[in-house]
């Protein structure tokens, strides 16, 4: 066990008086498969947000591959971003007028550095060479799926963080795209936090989170409140 | 709320925007129409006092103007004569008709024709002259014609029988006015300066109305784009109301609705924005000094062009809303996809090369704000290429290098009367200067300016270079500027009737030359400056300003810029105890308080003295110098130079002693000392002695043989002696002693000649004095009793720079002279210029600035609003765009862009979609202003605004619009700065606002609370 990848302590958010996260803490271990499930309004997506540094939290810390995220400017924010996390988000989140290699190599261009080898990889390893030239507008659910896991994986992140990425899938393509995200983050060495509400993941991972009101209700020792403080000590 | 309220009512940020550039655009046509009414009332009111409803006509036969003449109009037959010198001239008929009545009961005042023969006003003997018409030569006797009349004094006055057997060659057509129009089409009025401001303001509104309609281009433009957008946004809301039933006609009239008030806000933000604007832009000039009365308030007038303004500007955005949702509304509800088609690859119009289609390729921007961003870049170019011409017509002559010399006080150029001579002096002085008169004139409607000049004075001052022709030689040629040729419609050889400016006449001139120059230079008419007073209230050698170039100012004189001028210095006189003191007398030419210290220096020593005057007054301080040696010095205060000579404090001198006189004449003279007369005194001649008495006069008698002899003067043991020359020839004489006051005057000052007269003899004389100075001389019969003394004062006339003689003369014989020297001082200019008023050199400057007193006000309303509604209207366009991307912003953000580089992108798309919008804009504004151009609507008061379009300019004012577009989105593009990328991404719940609820487009989830 290495140090946790990303480390969120006592993570709040509140909107209007109410709170979204509750004084949540959570460890990533930088090989986990993690599935992070609860109910609607349980606060999931703003959790995604918080680990993602796509909002900061109200009060809490989070460190992502060792650095105090809170300490840093959004410019930091943006190139750890870059440089750490892939996203896969709920609605894909593509940019319709960009092909999909473009929408893909897209996280290589803000770091200014083209690795075509590596996008065609993993163009190859997820199937969808035939389809770099195409829109989003053209492109199947699951097809448009591939394309932003490609895109998340464009950087070599440490840590793909995918939320609700089956959302829209049938059973069948959803055991396609899990699969394939696991192979993925096997051959790309990542840690990987999957969000769904979708309980029928859980049997899939090895470790789960269970979320509820912003807290944390179920999930192994090493990733919750108790075991954060001192991850050195985990099994 | 319901789907229709909801549509209607609930507005998104890019709604309100698209509200603000709507807004602009209404405050834009507001405000100019506000201001331009305003200005156009009060220049009007200020016109009318000149008002005069007389127009006259040119036909070319008199069977023609009978027919035209109307049965008030009276009919003056012409004829074009050859007079003995071989000179041409103009003959009218004058009938024995009541003139008719102009406005305000006041008749035309034609000159009383002789009885027979010819009268002409500009003679001043009766002559008899050989005069040949086309039919007849005649010998006729000329007489002067005196007083003022319509008919111009060069012109002769006969009757129309005379006319008649001369051989007629056209006529004048004479009415009071029967027409209730304010400007007629046909004819020039008699007094055309209310004419020319009425016919001017109407071009104005003109204009304005043009602009209205480009502004109602604009707003349609504008609501098309937002409406579109806001199509595409709720596709899908359009898509469930045409599934679950609305007809395509209900959602069309859903989103007409909906643009209509998004118009119909705007419109009403904008109306009061420009009222409230153009009040505080007058509260602001009227602050910062500005001379303005304006009076901005809404009338009945200004409702007539802004009414249908507004109500156009909603009727164009309510169709743009309708044209925009026709292809939706049309389509059957699951034909309505909710995907975008990319727009990077091929949404820019036309067939693009492929490396072109790479280059300008946007990551972000939607080339769709193209359209609108190319519309107010077009409106922009437009209107700066305006501006930089009306600039540029000012430019060349006005700032540094032009000067306009006015009478102080006086109201506005028109109102100025300037001595002719000023311009002569200042040439003397080495710099060109130009004597002018500006007409307001009018011809078949159409306003333009004329301007009385000395040719070549002009064209010293002016870039004018005459192109076709020939300089005007005689008073009754003219020289046309080529746009106003255009404008006209004349050329070399035409003749153009021209009526009065500020006084009732008219006369007529023929065109011998055209001239090209830059700026307004070329849209007027040049005639001659008697034609120039005959139509103006001029009187005879004035002018109503001096153009003259370079400003001195505070430049000069090591940046002493008091307008004080030291005008003159005594000579010394002298103490008993050594001390000498001299007078510095100085004038402060300026409008403002002054000061100034004058470095007083007799010989090598100086004195300063300090003096500190008011506007216009003069003062005398006298300044000691101690222990000075009798002897010849150089006495200078300022700018005046003088050599005196210190006379010793006990010198005695004989005064008034002929220097010629009969023999055993006994004249009278005078000893004096410093102190004054010296008696007892003892004067001899040739053995012959005199004492004088207390007042220091004795009678000399002189020796009865001729020949000359010294005349020895003795009190006290202090002697002098003076020359006589006793001869048979010698007339007993007045004796003179003669002074220019001041002793160096300047060039603006007149000299007067102060004479001493004297009668030394025992008798009683009556002679003729004549004061002879430059430019003419005074004489008058003086009678003097034996000893009596009399001072004579005779004016002498302002002349150039130079060295002159005043001589005073009796009987033939020059019995004292002197002479002195005009300064051109430096600091005349100066001066002068700050005595009078300082304006731009040229046409713009002066004919529209008079024309609209309140012109620079005008301009700085027009050019904010219009600022306001580009820099507005292009920012709204490109907050839309950026707006409209603030998911993949938010993409581009979560997957590692820094804000920086998401900026960096929207200036580097908003510079692609820029380079292309500013270049179409360039070709559109050249193409609608040579359009406005050659429909004449770009005239006004017969200035043609023709911009010069150089690259310079061109390239000046596309950076200027590119600018404009990368400002624009960079402020638009600073909103992405703050907000973290989940906000972007729509995918939080910060906040929901009840008045914003849709900022999101529909597809994505909605975060608002159902209810």
């Amino acid at each position: 066990m290495t140090e946790p990848v990303l480390r969120g302590t006592d993570l709040t958010v509140e909107r209007g008086g109410r709170p979204i996260l509750d004084g949540l803490s959570l460890a990533v271990p930088a090989d986990a498969r993690m599935l992070v499930q609860g109910p609607s309004g349980a606060g999931k997506t703003t959790l995604f947000n918080v680990l993602g540094l796509l909002e900061a939290p109200a009060s809490g810390s989070l460190f992502v591959a060792g650095k105090d995220a809170s300490r840093l400017s959004e410019r930091e924010r943006a190139r750890l971003r870059r440089d750490t996390i892939g996203f896969v988000f709920q609605n894909f989140q593509l940019i319709e007028d960009l092909t999909a290699r473009e929408n893909a190599a897209m996280p290589q261009e803000h770091a200014g550095e083209r690795d075509d080898e590596w996008l065609d990889t993993l163009f190859e390893a997820l199937d969808i060479v035939d389809l770099a030239g195409q829109y989003p507008a053209t492109l199947s659910g699951g097809e448009k799926q591939r394309v932003a896991i490609a895109r998340a994986l464009a950087n070599r992140p440490e840590l793909i963080l995918a939320d609700e990425p089956t959302g829209q899938l049938d059973p069948e393509t959803t055991d396609r795209v899990i699969d394939l995200l696991f192979s993925m983050r096997e051959a790309a060495e990542t840690a990987l936090v999957v969000i769904s509400h979708d309980h029928q993941l859980a049997s899939r991972f090895d470790e789960v989170v269970s979320l509820a009101d912003g807290k944390i209700v179920e999930g192994p020792a090493y990733a919750t409140a108790e075991g954060v403080d001192s991850p050195q000590k985990l099994p | 709320m319901g789907y229709r309220r909801s549509i209607l009512f609930r507005w998104s940020r890019r709604d309100r925007l698209a509200v603000l550039v709507i807004a602009a655009t209404v405050a834009f046509l507001t405000g100019t129409t506000l201001v331009v009414f305003a200005a156009g009332a009060q220049t009007s009111a200020i016109a009318e006092e000149y008002d005069s409803d007389g127009t006259v006509t040119r036909y070319a036969s008199v069977e023609e103007a009978r027919a035209a003449a109307g049965p008030d109009g009276v009919v003056l037959p012409s004829a074009r004569v050859e007079i003995g010198d071989g000179t041409t001239h103009t003959v009218v008929g004058v009938p024995s008709d009541p003139p008719p009545e102009l406005a305000r009961g006041e008749q035309v005042r034609f000159p009383e024709p002789p009885e027979d023969g010819l009268s002409r006003g500009d003679v001043t003997d009766a002559r008899i002259r050989r005069i040949s018409g086309t039919e007849a030569t005649e010998r006729v006797r000329v007489v002067p014609r005196d007083g003022a009349s319509v008919i111009d004094p060069s012109w002769y006055v006969a009757s129309v029988d005379t006319v008649d057997r001369l051989g007629p060659t056209g006529a004048f057509v004479v009415s009071g006015s029967a027409t209730d129009r304010a400007v007629a089409d046909t004819g020039v009025p008699f007094v055309s300066a209310f004419p020319f401001f009425v016919a001017g303001t109407t071009q104005l509104v003109s204009l304005l109305r043009l602009a209205t309609i480009a502004g109602g281009i604009l707003v349609a433009v504008t609501v098309y784009s937002v409406t579109r957008m806001m199509v595409r946004d709720r596709l899908r809301t359009i898509r469930v109301l045409r599934a679950t039933g609305a007809s395509p006609g209900r959602i069309l009239a859903l989103f007409a609705g909906r643009a209509a008030l998004l118009s119909l806000v705007g419109a009403a933000a904008g109306y009061a924005a420009g009222a409230i604007l153009t009040r505080a832009a007058v509260n602001l000039a009227l602050f910062t000094g500005l001379p303005t009365s304006l009076n901005v308030q809404v009338t009945a007038d200004t409702l007539t062009v802004l009414v249908p303004a507004v109500v156009g500007l909603v009727l164009a955005g309510g169709l743009a809303g309708l044209v925009a949702a026709l292809s939706v509304a049309r389509c059957e509800p699951g034909a309505i996809s909710a995907s975008r088609r990319p727009s990077g690859s091929d949404e820019h119009p036309g067939p693009i090369p492929a490396f072109l289609r790479r280059r300008l390729r946007t990551r972000l921007l939607d080339w769709r704000a193209l359209v609108p961003t190319t519309a107010t870049l077009t409106v922009f170019v437009t209107f700066a290429l305006l501006v930089a011409t009306i600039g540029g017509l000012a430019a060349p002559l006005t700032a540094s290098e032009g000067v306009t010399i006015t009478e102080p006080g006086a109201k506005h150029p028109v109102a100025s009367k300037v001595p002719e001579s000023y311009a002569g002096a200042l040439r003397a002085d080495g710099r060109p200067a130009s004597p002018e008169i500006l007409l307001f004139e009018v011809n078949g409607g159409e306003p333009f300016l004329a301007r009385g000049v000395n040719y070549s004075a002009y064209a010293s001052l002016s870039d004018a270079e005459l192109v076709r022709g020939r300089p005007p030689a005689a008073d009754d040629e003219a020289v046309v500027g080529s746009d106003l040729a255009a404008t006209l419609g004349v050329g070399v050889g035409d003749t153009v009737t021209l009526g009065g400016s500020t006084d009732p006449g008219f006369t007529e001139v023929t065109v011998v030359g055209t001239f090209d120059a830059p700026g307004p230079t070329d849209d007027q008419l040049l005639v001659s400056l008697p034609t120039a007073r005959h139509l103006s209230s001029a009187e005879p050698g004035m002018v109503q300003f001096v153009r003259t170039t370079e400003s001195p100012s505070a430049a000069h004189d090591g940046g002493d810029a008091s307008t004080i001028t030291v005008v003159d210095v005594s000579p010394v006189r002298r103490a008993e105890n050594g001390s000498a003191t001299v007078t510095v007398t100085a004038r402060n030419a300026g409008l403002e308080r002054s000061e100034r210290t004058v470095t007083v220096s007799l010989g090598d020593r100086t004195e300063r003295v300090r003096l500190t005057l008011g506007p216009g007054e003069s003062a005398a301080e006298n300044v000691s110098f101690g222990d000075v040696e009798p002897g010849t010095y150089e006495l200078a205060a300022g700018n005046v130079r003088r050599n005196v000579s210190v006379p010793p404090a006990d010198a005695i001198s004989v005064e008034r002693l002929p220097s010629t006189a009969p023999p055993g004449s006994t004249p009278q003279v005078r000893v004096t000392d410093a102190s004054g007369p010296v008696a007892n005194a003892t004067v001899s001649v040739d053995g012959r002695t005199a004492t004088t008495g207390s007042n220091g006069v004795a009678r000399l008698p002189l020796p009865e043989v001729p020949g000359n002899y010294t005349v020895a003067v003795d009190a006290d043991g202090r002697t002098a002696s003076e020359e006589v020359s006793v001869g048979e020839s010698a007339d007993r004489r007045f004796e003179a002693s003669l002074r220019v006051k001041p002793s160096a005057p300047t060039v603006i000052v007149e000299p007067v000649a102060a004479v001493e007269l004297t009668n030394p003899w025992n008798e009683t004389l009556t002679q003729r004095v004549r004061v002879d100075g430059p430019g003419g001389g005074v004489s008058r019969s003086v009678t003097l009793d034996p000893g009596e003394t009399r001072q004579l004062a005779a004016g002498l006339a302002r002349r150039p720079a130079g060295t002159y003689t005043v001589s005073v003369i009796v009987n033939d014989d020059v019995i004292a002279n002197s002479e002195y020297t005009v300064r051109g001082d430096d600091r005349l200019g100066s001066a002068v210029a700050t005595s009078g008023r300082e304006l731009g050199g040229t046409g713009l400057g002066q004919g529209i600035e008079t024309a609209f007193g309140n012109i620079r006000l005008l301009l700085g309303v027009v050019v904010g609003l219009t600022g306001l509604m580009t820099v507005g209207g292009t920012t709204a366009t490109f907050a839309q765009a950026v707006h409209a991307r603030r998911r993949t912003v938010g993409i581009r953000r979560a997957t590692g862009a820094t804000p920086a580089a998401v900026v960096g992108t929207v200036l580097l798309d908003a510079f692609k979609i820029g380079v292309v919008a500013t270049g179409l804009a360039l070709v559109l504004s050249v193409g609608l202003t040579t359009a406005l151009l050659s429909a004449g609507r770009l005239t006004l008061f017969g200035v043609t605004l023709r911009p010069a379009l150089s690259a310079a300019l061109l390239a000046a004012v596309g950076a200027g619009a590119l600018a404009l577009a990368v400002l624009s989105a960079g402020l638009a593009a600073a909103s992405l700065f703050k907000p973290a990328p989940a906000a972007l991404l729509g995918g939080t719940r910060q906040r929901p606002t009840p008045d914003r609820p849709d900022d999101r487009p529909d597809d994505r989830p909605s975060s608002r609370p159902q209810r």
